[in-house]
């Protein structure tokens, strides 16, 4: 059976201008960037755009193509020219959009023009206001990052097509920062919409500020969040808690890693290679590798899509552990990302080192609600 | 505001739609928005599915 393409994601550079503390990319157990080339070349931009054609014919749905890094825009403007203009002389936006995840430093007018240009929008990483976002992003002499952030964001929302273009802000929770300080720095920026990251970790290496797996820091701090965002009388959207409450509703997530839906996810590397989920790799290094490491250069998307491997690693979104396949919240929780699930001992067999924060969570959504369900009283 | 008991597997959302309409439901924009996306749901989920996406991972 081939499965469905939902999200390409392209690492048009594999290098960042910024040295986050956090990185899942730089500062996790994938060793492998060190041996990809820094950008895409223009053979392996020429290839990628070939596949998405190709694929586009095979499958009905449209899918989503989101340019990734590293920074994205260390590609450059002649490069992203070219792959953003060959993609969209064939693809549409309405069936395949195309998103940007920046920090934002890079940005100037002439690629935003290229933006509009070929409908590409843009999400900004920024982990709230300076103090919060000084704790973890940072340049590589270690200085903060935060204006040169707030300028890039000035710059997008300044542009005659902000309206499509600023997608969003993007941020890792700091727990030691408050949810209505976070917040309210963020909405003093009036995004569309404000998202939210949870620290990586796992069973072996417990989240920052997480006690043990019984802990619930992670849970009380959204909790804070869902006060603040439900007594907002003008609210920025924040799509993690959309999406809970969307699910405690008896709706769907428009996220992986949520709800019961698995969705169907590829990786190109700046060499062409095409990887698995990419947030496996924060598991142990190699842990987002294809058995038989294909490359676009000579690999149909549609080859990947029909094995047992890609099947296998789509059902990954699947809990095994007993308690959590007999979990009443397990519809709406998912199990969480594989990527939490995992210890050197279990593999993914664990539930999610988040599994207490997410709880609290959303038994607190259904108190919001005025429900309780009947299985958790 | 009084808790309502309902079971999971059959979803809440008639139960919310019921309280909602006898006012019992707490009223903010977040949630009101949320009630006719879900409400909408089988028409947008093919379009839901290939956008909103930005945020992908970080």
């Amino acid at each position: 059976m081939i499965a469905r393409l939902d999200t390409v994601l392209i690492k048009t550079a594999s290098r960042c201008n910024l040295d986050c503390s956090y990185c899942y990319v730089y500062q996790g157990k994938d060793t492998s960037w060190r041996q990809q080339p820094k950008r895409l070349s223009i053979e392996t931009i020429d290839a990628i755009v070939n596949r998405l054609l190709e694929q586009s014919e095979k499958q009905k749905e449209g899918f989503a193509i989101v340019l990734h890094g590293g920074e994205p825009l260390l590609l450059g403007y002649e490069r992203l020219s070219l792959l953003l203009t060959k993609i969209r002389s064939r693809l549409s936006p309405e069936c395949y959009p195309i998103s940007l995840q920046t920090n934002g430093v890079l940005l100037d007018s002439n690629l935003l023009d290229l933006f509009s240009e070929t409908k590409v929008s843009v999400s900004v990483s920024l982990d709230g206001g300076q103090s919060t976002n000084d704790i973890s992003r940072v340049d590589h002499l270690g200085k903060s990052t935060y204006e040169k952030t707030i300028a890039g964001i000035k710059l997008l929302k300044s542009h005659r097509d902000s309206n499509f273009l600023f997608a969003g802000t993007l941020s890792v929770i700091q727990i030691s920062s408050s949810p209505q300080k976070t917040y309210e720095s963020l909405k003093e920026l009036n995004p569309p919409s404000m998202d939210f990251l949870l620290q990586d970790g796992n069973h072996d290496k417990l989240p920052v500020g997480k006690k043990d797996f019984n802990s619930t820091e992670y849970g009380e701090w959204l909790s804070g969040l869902l006060d603040v965002y439900l007594s907002d009388p003008k609210p920025i959207e924040i799509p993690y808690l959309d999406d809970l409450i969307k699910l405690c509703l008896g709706g769907v997530s428009n996220k992986e890693g949520r709800g019961s839906d698995v969705f169907g996810i590829l990786i190109i590397e700046t060499n062409g290679e095409i990887r698995k989920n990419d947030t496996l790799r924060t598991a142990f290094d190699g842990a987002d590798f294809f058995q038989h490491r294909n490359n676009i250069l000579e690999t149909p998307i549609s080859d990947i899509l029909r094995t047992s491997e890609f099947h296998r690693s789509s059902q990954l979104q699947f809990p095994t552990e007993q308690s959590c396949k007999k979990c009443s919240l397990l519809e709406i929780c998912g199990g969480g990302m594989p990527l939490y699930r995992w210890s050197s001992k279990n593999e993914y067999d664990n539930p999610s080192i988040y599994c207490k924060d997410h709880e609290l969570l959303i038994k607190n959504i259904f108190k919001k609600l005025g429900v309780v369900p009947c299985s958790q009283k | 505001m009084q808790a309502t008991t309902v079971a999971m597997e059959t979803h809440v959302f008639p139960m919310l739609n019921a309280l909602s309409q006898e006012g019992k439901m707490l009223k903010n924009p977040v949630l009101d928005r949320l009630i006719k996306e879900v409400q909408n749901n089988n028409i947008t989920m093919a379009y839901d599915r290939v956008h909103n996406r930005h945020n992908r991972g970080r």
